[in-house]
Formats: structure tokens, C-alpha cells, sequence
């Protein structure tokens, strides 16, 4: 016999891992940028919205399936990414600060665009499974989430396949660890970091094509995303993909946990007092060794 | 001929010249070695060499090809490899990542890719036991074995050598030396940067002597041997602010 109360946690809990993929493929292509060109991407919430809206009047306006909205969002949120790094972070990538300030600024432009083209009403993508849910015992499994769940830890694997299997990938590792020694090898480390930009951009637009299939969004909505990429890398400790995979689902089971006992209100501050705490007990990261740098 | 450096003058900061009038020849084939005291600018003209810094004015060549506006990726290539005194090893790839980075300009001819690394593994045997192992668990001397190893992968004309025995044990040393010995047996054109002078020795045809960023004169082991006292004399001089000794 299974009691009810054990009935609402493990609906918690099967709700919390599933939105704990989602925040991991979030928080992927800001840990991208971070590990290969040192770049602390205050704007890669915006890059999530902006793949959000992308998807959302693909789907609107030509009336295609959702999901492959989220994939003809793919070029638009490449090209996006390439023109920002050609305009603003390339030539500013030597100092630390320089491009936290222009990816601040580039917050503030992003935002402000999509609110005068777009308004600041929530939308969100409605499919014809929006409210549909499969029952496996007495647990409800949402099929929208399900499905983000799958897409999310799809991308997670096939990146991680990427990064350690092929020549690029890599290359990318190689210049998250030392690009100068990556240069004087041949490796062309300004295409690459380029590369790794659009790329980053690209996870960003499709996670954000998610968020539009499971939550209603709106311009302002960035830097909370942003937020939950901080304490997902944080937990993972800028290291390598399943770092950042176990540091999702984890944001994600207290997320859900504790705005159950607090109060969904207080959902955001869950995130922040886990990002103090780790910040505080373990500044590396839980996942993080002494001297991981890679991606 | 193969690398030649013609006027070479190198500031970090404005006005403050690390290299002055810098002029030098590497031979194809040979061991080429720049000696100097502390802060005389060695490391600064193999940065330069390799493209991580711009000069101020002057050239560099190498079999004819101006290198100057070359990053340094466009530098290896033209064929000019550098291993830098720092370590370098990407710590958490394993020792054949390692080396199949090295052959990054190569790696699309899977033929040449293969010959060139088994050619390298059976130079530094050392390594074939720790190809599946990270970098970062090696040693400091197979450290210095594996940056060497890697940087053959890039199939150079000219390997520049940056202080190969900079922070490794006496025994490390040898064996790093032994290694290039074996390259130059292989002629292999060398030029070799390091403050130890009797290994320096042992292994260069031609030696130039660098001091306060300038080229104060070159010559073979035969001609430079007769002087090496007093040049080392003159050194420890410099380093000490020119407080002792008698330089």
C-alpha cells in the first residue's frame, strides 16, 4: 500500500529531475564560454529568451510543429552568436572584466529590444500534449516535460560524445585548459573560441525553445535563468558535463523540495541560499577537483 | 638556411626594450643554442619567435617566408614548433590526446598522421606505456618528454626549445638531453634556450650569447669554449646588480 504523502513526494521528485535536464542543458553553453575563452556571460539569459521568442513565432506565425520550431530557431540564435562575438566580446577577450561589462550591456540592449518588439506580455508555446501526462503507478509524468527532459540529456550526451571523441571537441578542451599552448600547436584558437560562441548560443536557444514549451516567458526573464546557470556551475564546479548534468537535477530536487515546504514564492530563493552555501563550503564546486578547467 | 631573425626589437611596455637589434641564423640541420644571464631576454625572443608576442620592429624568416604577421597557429604551419619553458601539457587529456593535438595541421591525412606518430612514440618509448593515462599524472620530466613529443607531431622544420630543463632533476635532465641528442642525430634544426650551460654545450654546434637584450657575440663550442669563464664570471655579475664580482 502506498501512502499519499509518498505519492507527493516521488511526484516531486520525478517533476524535479525532469526540470533538473532542462536547467543542466540551461546552464551548458554558459559553462561552454566560460571554460574556453574565459568569458563570464552576464547576457546568456537573455540568449535563452531570445530562443524562446524565436521558437515561439516560428511556431505562430508558420504554424510548425513546436519541436521543429526549436530546430529551424537553430540559425537564427547561430547567427546571433556570431554577431556578437565579431561586435562585442572579440578584442575585448584579454582582460577578465572587459567582457563581463559588454555581456552586461548586452543584457540590457537584448532585453530592452525584445520588450519594444514583443511587449512584455508572458507567452508560452501551447502544444496539443500541453496537458497530458502518463501515469506510470500512481505518478503523473507531464509529456511536455518528458520530452524536454529526453531532448535535454540527448544534447548533454551527444556534446559530451563530441567533446571527448572527435578532433574539434577536442581542441575545445585543449583551449579550456591552456590556449597558448593550443596556439603554438597549430590549433586556430580564435576560430575555435568563435565556434564554441555560436555554439553556446545555440544550446542556449534550443534550452530556451523548452522553457517556451513549459513555462511562460517574457523579456525580463533572463536573469533568472542566469541565476540557476550559477548555481548549476557552481555545484558542478566549471568541470566537465556530468558535473553540470548532476548539478541540474540537484537545483532542480531543491528547487522543487523547498518551494514545496516554503512556498512556491520562494522558489528563487532556494537557488540563491544554495549558491551562498556552495559559494561558501565549497567554492570548487561539489564536483570540482583541485585544478578542473575543462568543459 | 632556415630561421634567420634580422633587427629583432621587442617592448612590453612602451619605451622599455627587453630585445634590442636582435640578429641570428639557424641552420638547417644544426643545434643553434642562445645562452645569457637571467633577464637577458631569452625567453622573450622565443615568445616573439613563436608568435606570442609582436615585435616592435625587425624581421624573422623562416626558408623565406616572413613570419612577423603570423599568429601562432599560421607560424606551425610554416613549419616552426615551439615548446615553451612553462609547462604545457593539457593536464587533463590523456598522453595521446596530448599528441594527436600536436598533429592538428596534419590531421586530415590519416597516412602521414599514423607514420608520424609512431615515428615520435619510438623516440620517447618513455610515453607508449602512458598513452591512455592524463598528463597531469606523469612526472615533470616525462612532462617535459610529452611537450617535446607533442610538438614533433606538428612535423616542424625548426623546434624551438625554451629552457627544456627548467625545474626538472639532475637525472630528468639528462634524459631530456639524451632526447635531443637523438633529434639532432635525426637533424632536426634546433634552436635550444636554457641556463644550463654545460648541457647547452653538449649538444650545439653554434651558440650566440644574449645579454641585457642584446647579441653580444656567437660563435662555435671550439670558439666559445676559451672564453665561457669569463663570460660566466660576467653574467653572475649582471645578475648580481653588478654589486660583486668583477665583471
Amino acid at each position: 500500500m502506498i501512502f499519499p504523502l509518498e505519492v507527493l513526494f516521488g511526484q516531486l521528485l520525478v517533476g524535479a529531475i525532469l526540470l533538473g535536464g532542462l536547467y543542466s542543458l540551461v546552464t551548458i553553453g554558459l559553462a561552454l564560454i566560460f571554460g574556453v575563452m574565459r568569458i563570464l556571460n552576464i547576457a546568456h539569459g537573455e540568449f535563452i529568451i531570445f530562443g524562446a521568442y524565436t521558437a515561439y513565432w516560428i511556431t505562430s506565425l508558420m504554424g510548425v510543429d513546436p519541436l521543429l520550431a526549436i530546430v529551424l530557431a537553430i540559425p537564427v540564435s547561430a547567427f546571433l552568436g556570431y554577431i556578437v562575438n565579431r561586435l562585442l566580446i572579440r578584442g575585448v577577450t584579454k582582460s577578465f572584466d572587459a567582457p563581463i561589462v559588454s555581456s552586461f550591456g548586452l543584457l540590457l540592449i537584448m532585453q530592452a529590444s525584445m520588450l519594444i518588439a514583443w511587449t512584455g506580455d508572458p507567452r508560452s508555446i501551447v502544444t496539443p500534449f500541453t496537458a497530458e501526462s502518463i501515469h506510470v503507478g500512481p505518478v503523473l509524468l507531464p509529456i511536455i516535460r518528458l520530452i524536454a527532459f529526453a531532448v535535454s540529456i540527448t544534447i548533454l550526451t551527444l556534446l559530451y560524445i563530441f567533446l571527448s571523441k572527435t578532433y574539434l571537441g577536442r581542441a575545445i578542451r585543449a583551449i579550456s585548459q591552456d590556449s597558448e599552448s593550443a596556439a603554438t600547436l597549430g590549433i586556430p584558437v580564435q576560430k575555435i573560441q568563435t565556434f564554441t560562441f555560436v555554439l553556446s548560443t545555440v544550446l542556449a536557444g534550443i534550452s530556451g525553445g523548452l522553457v517556451a514549451l513549459l513555462l511562460s516567458f517574457q523579456p525580463t526573464f533572463g536573469p533568472e535563468f542566469l541565476l540557476k546557470s550559477f548555481v548549476v556551475l557552481a555545484l558542478a564546479g566549471v568541470g566537465n558535463i556530468p558535473g553540470v548534468i548532476a548539478g541540474g537535477l540537484i537545483l532542480g530536487i531543491g528547487e522543487s523540495y523547498g518551494s514545496f515546504f516554503l512556498g512556491s514564492g520562494l522558489r528563487n530563493v532556494v537557488a540563491y541560499a544554495m549558491l551562498i552555501i556552495l559559494l561558501l563550503a565549497r567554492p570548487r564546486g561539489l564536483f570540482g577537483g583541485r585544478a578542473v578547467r575543462e568543459v | 638556411m632556415s630561421l634567420q631573425v634580422r633587427n629583432l626589437t621587442v617592448e612590453y611596455h612602451r619605451d622599455i626594450e627587453i630585445l634590442r637589434n636582435v640578429s641570428l641564423n639557424v641552420e638547417k640541420g644544426l643545434v643553434t643554442a642562445l645562452i645569457g644571464p637571467n633577464g637577458a631576454g631569452k625567453s622573450t625572443l622565443m615568445k616573439t619567435l613563436s608568435g606570442l608576442l609582436k615585435p616592435k620592429h625587425g624581421d624573422i624568416y623562416l626558408d623565406g617566408v616572413r613570419l612577423n604577421d603570423l599568429p601562432p597557429d599560421e607560424r606551425v604551419k610554416h613549419g616552426l614548433a615551439v615548446v615553451l619553458q612553462r609547462r604545457s601539457v593539457f593536464p587533463q587529456l590523456t598522453v595521446r590526446e596530448n599528441l594527436q593535438l600536436g598533429g592538428w595541421r596534419i590531421r586530415r591525412d590519416q597516412r602521414l598522421f599514423e607514420d608520424t606518430f609512431s615515428e615520435v612514440i619510438n623516440l620517447f618509448p618513455d610515453l607508449k606505456p602512458r598513452l591512455d593515462d592524463k598528463a597531469s599524472s606523469l612526472s615533470g620530466g616525462q612532462q617535459r618528454m610529452l611537450e617535446i613529443a607533442r610538438s614533433l607531431m606538428t612535423r616542424p622544420k625548426v623546434l624551438l626549445l625554451d629552457e627544456p630543463s627548467a625545474g626538472l632533476s639532475p637525472l630528468m635532465v639528462k634524459l631530456v638531453y639524451r632526447h635531443i641528442k637523438e633529434l639532432k642525430d635525426l637533424s632536426i634544426t634546433i634552436f635550444l634556450v636554457d641556463q644550463n650551460i654545460q648541457q647547452c654545450f653538449s649538444v650545439a654546434d653554434y651558440l650566440y650569447v644574449l645579454e641585457l637584450g642584446e647579441v653580444k657575440g656567437g660563435g662555435s663550442k671550439m670558439e666559445l669554449s676559451a672564453s665561457l669563464s669569463d663570460l660566466i664570471r660576467g653574467w653572475l655579475y649582471l645578475e648580481q646588480g653588478g654589486k660583486v664580482g668583477g665583471g
